[in-house]
């Protein structure tokens, strides 16, 4: 008990005090507003200060000594949020080991946290950041339970300052009946998979047995006490899995322990709509740049699910699972939108989404007064390839150009060649 | 008159009889199978030293025949097999040949680099440019290499009597023999000692550190071999006509001369390949070289080329394994989904049929089959796709002698072929049978050792029938 | 899609006797094979070569594009496709792919490997050719890996789905041949020490097999003069490894070189310049915005990523404005996708250089069409759409560069090898792919409901 109390404390210093102080308020006037989950303002104006959204609207009062930033054609959305990413703690892939912090060694690991490792100046989280995702959850990717996600901001200055919560959820590859690896995971432990189930449910039964003395005990088990909130149904368990089989197992496994569950990847989750919708679990779909798993699937498969699971009513997200590849989040979103899902649903299922999901609604998803200044300005459409971001603030701040603008601009400058 | 030349007749009978002077067998009074022609009932057949003599219900047997009274019994050709392994010790046998183990690559490799400028050495990437070939054993001899082992028993006991073999390893696995199942020793059981030459164009190490890696570079190991062996049909040409002065002798390789009757027309080709793509690559290929029209060994997939094969006048040689094709490596060709292989087993089952319906000629190899697998009823699941019963018999007996040039000497009971037979209690392919006899190498050999022949003669001791 | 539906009829059609495949395929049996006529009328048309033409109808020919402009008519019987709020393209060129390779995509055994042909080994039935047809793409240029320094030969392929390899290979398209320098060569087979192990090694060893190629060639340039001279002489051995090679210094093999950094390609300028032959193209060439003016001077050609970047330590450096930038410098730039997945959407791809580094609709559309045909030296036939060309082209719901982008249909020579519509009609819950070889693409063609 006391030490969820601690936890609840924790989180709610952590999300107090995340990110620098914005310096200046900030004022973008006569832009398109585009809050999500309100209507469009055509031409308007939204004010942020102390890192907050403080005003948003047709007619609205600029603060004295604000930075006022206005445009031809300029509109503003809200920060995207890429849930199931490794920004941060992968670097290079290939033949450079120091430089991902990915995948631990053996196969229950609920004690890691994710996002203590995001090294705050990847080179890969500026380019994401410079496309307009503000904000991604981490996850680690080895063995079975690999660790807890963390939501980060991918803002200035410091590790401690970026993680908006370092907790947010477990991350698990679920057991596959293929075989060894549950969705995007890393090596599974051996065994049949319905050997690998019982482990889990054992796991989780142990975890359940542990929760109630976890304060008292003379032999704390970091471990263990790790996995108290997701195993009583507190907290959210986010289950990696891909085939349709897996997916009715993970919904089944998530039943049974009676856990708080989320599906993540999920791509053949149009095989199982209905079994979806009746567990009432939400699914992090992705990434839309996924090819069928058969040969006989319908070529467009990947492409038409997040409008079946919109059509089906079951809440969802779109997300990469990836690092370099969360810069094309909103590109992944004009996938599902050329085939089926409606563009406002497409443009929510990467910002208000995602947020209501992992419970951070409150803070992020949408341009409301109240919420965090995590915002783009475009030249017109995220999802859409030819926009061109303008700037992108969290909270509050100005972010500064990726690395490939700088390179961009520094070998633009080159003097041509002569004849 | 009648009674007269039936006296006639019985004398020449029993003269022509009593003329085998070893080896002499009848089985009397059986359902016979011919395969060339109508199945005879209460028929005998009579061998006299391995070769058949006379077949039908009024055959003579002669008074010093060892005679198998089959009564309900029924006796059928012994099954020729396309292509398989059978005699050849465990190694030559294996799939694919042993990976050489890393340091002995390295050391090979270092070689392969290494030259000596008046003994210092130089690295000289010069040396990597003609990367020495795994898998040319194009001067191989099966003949040379059979060493029958004794399990070579329960696959004549399952009716396979004679077989074309060769090694399974190699892009240019050797020459191929056409051997019977039985005999004595190595040399007996040869019927074709030089049977053609089997070529497979599949990288011969299965991938890794060996030259080729890839199925692209295995054709151009076959390519670069045949070109070699074409030079040197030029180089002895030029060689000859010069009057075999004024040049040096041409460089006789033992693999390119081993290829030189394959592009002069003297040897059969036979290339193993299984599904559509490695078909349709080994015609072309074939063709590039103007080979023989060759025989495809495996066929999987064989339906999908017919008219490719109908257009090569191509014969071939189905494996009864009716295995999908492997998931190759790279990019395009990766691993069929469950589903799909289940179905690509389905449309293998129904190839026979497509090809006797196109008139294709084909036969059947049990190459590829894993142990659990039964000749028969993996012929039975192709009758099921369509295969008559007749072709169903003439696909595992007489089409694949003929393919491999023995039409002459085995595939149907018919007066002057060898005499590889089986007895069984039954027709294997439309009903329940258990083979009780083997006919082979101008003996009786009992499937189970407690049967014996009854005879007029005085054999040895053991109950009688 | 109702799985249960999907395992009964599963169950339902293994109970039939299983048809063999009815050959000649569908696609041939409805004369797929043969140049097409048809008329695509009112559309917005994005030629890449004159730019964008609003209410312009194409005439196609025998597979040729015949006539280009508004309201124009055709012969009666001619098929019309009514292109009212489409958009239309020239078909996708993709010019740095794997898809279709049997048995491998490279002969990693020794550091040259210049004997092997991808021509040998091309599977059609690779599903994803189908699915790039779904993505517009309509010709690919199909490459060895990048395993060895020198590697095989390349083939160009249009991707008729349903006809023979014969029919796919794109007639009179001049041979290539891959190159590779960097990490993936210097590191292949490196457990058992093949050379060459570091960058400089990789540098030599092509040096020396243009040494080789040339003291090769020297000895058939003797041969057939002593031969001339009416000498009696062996004629040299045939190395089908060098043979390609001898043939990138007589110009015609055309060099494509897998490439990273910068210091390694300007090494291969160096080489190109010694032995005089010309460079076609650097692949992935993620630092080419570094060498740019060395680039142009040769007039080589950049086949690049849209944005992938920092897979391995080489990749470093790449930015999503490379393109952008070689564009800009007036270099020609291609965006390819080596992924089948990536293949699927060049186009989305394409615009991404708009994104970073704001090309014109035009120069994006180029690096998809006109500027990967022209560094496979097809461009005088194919890559545009202007009169007299191939009639390749890919008809999208709508601007092919929104977020909102599909394609409908995609023609070949003039004929329709993906149509959207007959796909979505032809969803039979099992079988996908077989059923691929029996849907009538070609507008109203009955399907044959043969046996399964």
């Amino acid at each position: 008990m006391k030490s969820r109390l601690l936890w609840i404390l924790a989180a709610g210093a952590a999300a107090l005090v995340a990110q620098a102080p914005q310096p200046r308020a900030v004022a973008i006037v006569d832009a398109r507003i585009v809050p999500v989950g309100a209507p469009v303002i055509a031409q308007g104006t939204i004010v942020f200060a102390h890192g907050k959204i403080t005003a948003l609207g047709t007619h609205v009062e600029v603060p004295k000594g604000a930075e006022i930033i206005r445009g031809k054609g300029i509109a503003v959305y809200p920060g995207m949020l890429d849930a199931d990413t490794t920004v941060g703690i992968a670097e290079v892939s290939g033949h450079a080991p120091g430089t991902m912090d990915v995948n631990e060694l053996g196969d229950f690991n609920p004690q890691l946290v994710s996002g203590k490792s995001v090294n705050p100046t990847s080179d890969i989280l500026g380019t994401v950041r410079a496309n307009g995702v503000t904000t991604v959850l981490v996850a680690m990717r080895g063995g079975r339970i690999s660790a807890q996600a963390s939501l980060v901001d991918l803002g200035l200055y410091t590790n401690d300052e970026m993680n908006l919560e370092r907790k947010a959820a477990l991350w698990i590859n679920f057991p596959s009946a293929r075989g060894g690896r549950g969705g995007r995971g890393g090596a599974a432990a051996g065994g049949s998979t319905a050997q690998q189930l019982q482990q889990l449910a054992d796991y989780f039964a142990a975890a359940r047995r542990y929760a109630p003395i976890a304060g008292t005990t003379q032999f704390p088990q970091p471990a263990m006490a790790a996995m108290a909130p997701y195993a009583t149904g507190a907290a959210p368990v986010i289950f990696s899995v891909s085939s349709a089989p897996d997916i009715r197992a993970a919904i089944k496994f998530g039943q049974e322990q009676h856990l708080k569950f989320i599906l993540a990847g999920a791509l053949d989750a149009w095989q199982v709509i209905p079994e979806i919708k009746a567990a009432g679990c939400p699914v992090l779909y992705g990434p839309l740049t996924s090819m069928p798993s058969s040969e006989n699937d319908p070529y467009d498969a990947i492409y038409t699910t997040p409008a079946a699971l919109a059509r089906a009513g079951i809440p969802f997200a779109i997300v990469t699972g990836s690092a370099a590849d969360s810069r094309n989040l909103p590109y992944n979103a004009a996938l599902a939108e050329a085939y089926g899902l409606a563009p406002a649903a497409a443009l929510e299922a990467i910002t208000i989404s995602p947020a209501k999901i992992l419970g951070v609604d409150s803070q992020i998803g949408t341009l409301a007064v109240g919420k965090r200044a995590n915002l783009i300005i475009s030249s017109g459409d995220p999802l859409d390839p030819r926009t061109q971001i303008q700037s992108v603030y969290i909270d509050g701040l100005l972010m500064p150009p990726s690395k490939h603008k700088r390179l961009y601009d520094q070998w633009m400058a080159r003097p041509d060649g002569g004849q | 008159m009648k009674i007269a030349s039936a006296l006639l007749l019985a004398a020449a009978c029993a003269t022509a009889a009593a003329q085998c002077p070893h080896n002499s067998y009848a089985i009397k009074n059986a359902t016979v199978i011919t395969v060339s022609g109508s199945r005879l009932t209460g028929a005998s057949v009579v061998m006299c030293n391995g070769v058949i003599t006379a077949v039908g219900a009024d055959a003579a047997i002669p008074a010093d025949a060892e005679v198998l009274d089959a009564t309900g019994l029924t006796v059928y050709p012994g099954f020729v097999d396309g292509f398989s392994q059978y005699g050849l010790p465990e190694e030559r046998a294996a799939g694919r040949g042993a990976r050489p183990d890393g340091a002995e690559v390295a050391a090979a490799q270092a070689r392969e680099i290494a030259a000596t400028l008046d003994g210092i050495p130089v690295n000289d990437p010069r040396r990597y440019l003609d990367p020495q070939p795994e898998g040319v054993e194009s001067d191989r001899r099966t003949a040379e290499l059979l060493d029958p082992p004794a399990t070579l028993q329960a696959v004549r006991d399952s009716g396979v009597l004679a077989s074309l073999v060769a090694p399974a390893d190699g892009i240019f696995k050797g020459e191929a023999a056409l051997v019977n199942l039985v005999g004595p020793d190595a040399p007996a059981m040869l019927i074709q000692p030089r049977a053609g030459q089997v070529i497979e164009l599949r990288p011969a190490g299965g991938g890794g550190d060996g030259y080729p890696a890839s199925v692209m570079g295995a054709v151009a190991v076959y390519r670069q071999t045949l070109l070699d062996a074409r030079r040197l049909q030029t180089e002895i040409g030029i060689y000859q006509k010069a009057g075999e002065k004024g040049l040096p002798p041409p460089h006789y390789d033992p693999k390119t001369s081993a290829l030189i009757p394959l592009l002069e027309h003297q040897q059969a080709a036979y290339f193993v390949a299984s599904d559509w793509d490695a078909i349709l690559r080994a015609l072309k290929l074939a063709d590039e070289f103007h080979l023989t029209t060759p025989t495809i060994i495996g066929a999987t997939e064989a339906d999908k080329a017919i008219p490719q094969l109908q257009a090569a006048h191509a014969a071939v040689l189905v494996s009864l394994s009716f295995a999908p094709a492997a998931a190759g490596g790279g990019f395009g060709r990766g691993g069929a989904s469950p589903e799909v292989q289940a179905r690509q087993r389905q449309a293998a089952e129904a190839v026979p049929a497509a090809l006797a319906k196109a008139g294709v000629t084909f036969g059947f190899a049990t190459y590829g089959m894993t142990a659990r697998q039964q000749v028969v009823e993996q012929v039975k699941a192709a009758m099921r796709r369509g295969l008559s019963e007749a072709d169903a018999w003439k696909a595992l007996t007489l089409w694949p002698a003929q393919i491999v040039g023995a039409g002459n000497q085995l595939g149907s009971i018919e007066t002057g072929k060898i005499a590889n037979l089986v007895v069984a209690s039954g027709d294997p392919l439309t009903g329940d049978s258990s083979n009780q006899w083997i006919v082979a190498d101008g003996r009786l050999l009992p499937v189970h050792p407690a049967e014996r022949p009854a005879r007029g003669g005085d054999r040895a001791a053991g109950g009688n029938q | 899609m109702n799985r249960c539906f999907r395992y009964a009829a599963l169950l339902t059609l293994a109970a039939l006797p299983l048809a063999a495949q009815a050959y000649p395929t569908p696609q041939q049996a409805a004369g797929l094979a043969a140049p097409g006529d048809m008329l695509i009328s009112n559309a917005t048309v994005l030629t890449a070569s004159h730019g964008r033409l609003e209410n312009t109808s194409i005439l196609v020919r025998a597979g040729k594009i015949t006539a280009i402009g508004p309201k124009l008519t055709a012969p009666a019987g001619t098929p019309v496709i009514d292109g009212t709020g489409k958009f239309v393209i020239p078909g996708i060129i993709d010019e740095h792919s794997h898809t279709a390779v049997d048995g491998g995509v490279n002969e990693g055994a020794p550091s040259v490997s210049a004997m092997a042909r991808i021509k040998d080994v091309i599977n059609p039935h690779d599903i994803n050719i189908y699915r790039q047809l779904a993505g517009g793409v309509t010709i690919i240029h199909i490459f060895h890996g990048s395993a060895n320094e020198i590697g095989g030969e390349d083939a160009v392929v249009r991707l008729k789905w349903g006809l023979p390899v014969d029919e796919m290979l794109y007639p009179n398209a001049p041979q290539g041949i891959k190159f590779a320098l960097g990490e993936n060569p210097k590191q292949t087979a490196n457990p058992h020490g093949r050379y060459p192990a570091t960058r400089q090694g990789v540098d030599d060893a092509i040096r020396t097999a243009f040494i080789a190629a040339q003291e090769y060639k020297k000895r058939w340039d003797d041969y057939h003069a002593a031969v001339a001279r009416g000498e009696t002489v062996y004629p040299p051995r045939t190395n089908l490894n060098l043979e390609p090679i001898v043939g990138i210094l007589e110009g015609k093999v055309l060099v494509h070189s897998h490439s990273y950094v910068s210091a390694e390609m300007q090494g291969l300028i160096d080489i190109s310049d010694e032995f005089h032959f010309h460079i076609a193209t650097l692949e992935h060439c993620l630092e080419a915005y570094k060498i740019v003016n060395e680039i142009k001077a040769h007039n080589i050609g950049c086949s690049t990523f849209a944005d992938d970047w920092s897979y391995k330590m080489e990749a470093l450096d790449g930015i999503a404005y490379n393109a952008a930038l070689l564009e800009h410098k007036g270099v020609r730039a291609a965006i390819n996708s080596d992924s089948d997945e990536r293949a699927r959407r060049l186009y989305q791809d394409a615009a991404k250089v708009i994104h970073y580094g704001d090309v014109t609709e035009e120069q994006a559309l180029q690096t998809i069409t006109l500027n990967p045909a022209w560094m496979l030296g097809i461009d005088k036939t194919v890559g545009s759409i202007d009169v007299g060309k191939d009639a390749d082209l890919a008809i999208f719901n709508g601007d092919p560069f929104g977020p909102s982008a599909l394609v409908e249909k995609t023609i070949i020579d003039g004929r329709v090898f993906f149509d959207r519509a007959q796909d979505l009609a032809n969803r039979k819950p099992v079988a996908m792919y077989e059923q691929l070889f029996k849907p009538p693409l070609s507008l109203g063609l009955a399907d044959d409901g043969g046996g399964q």
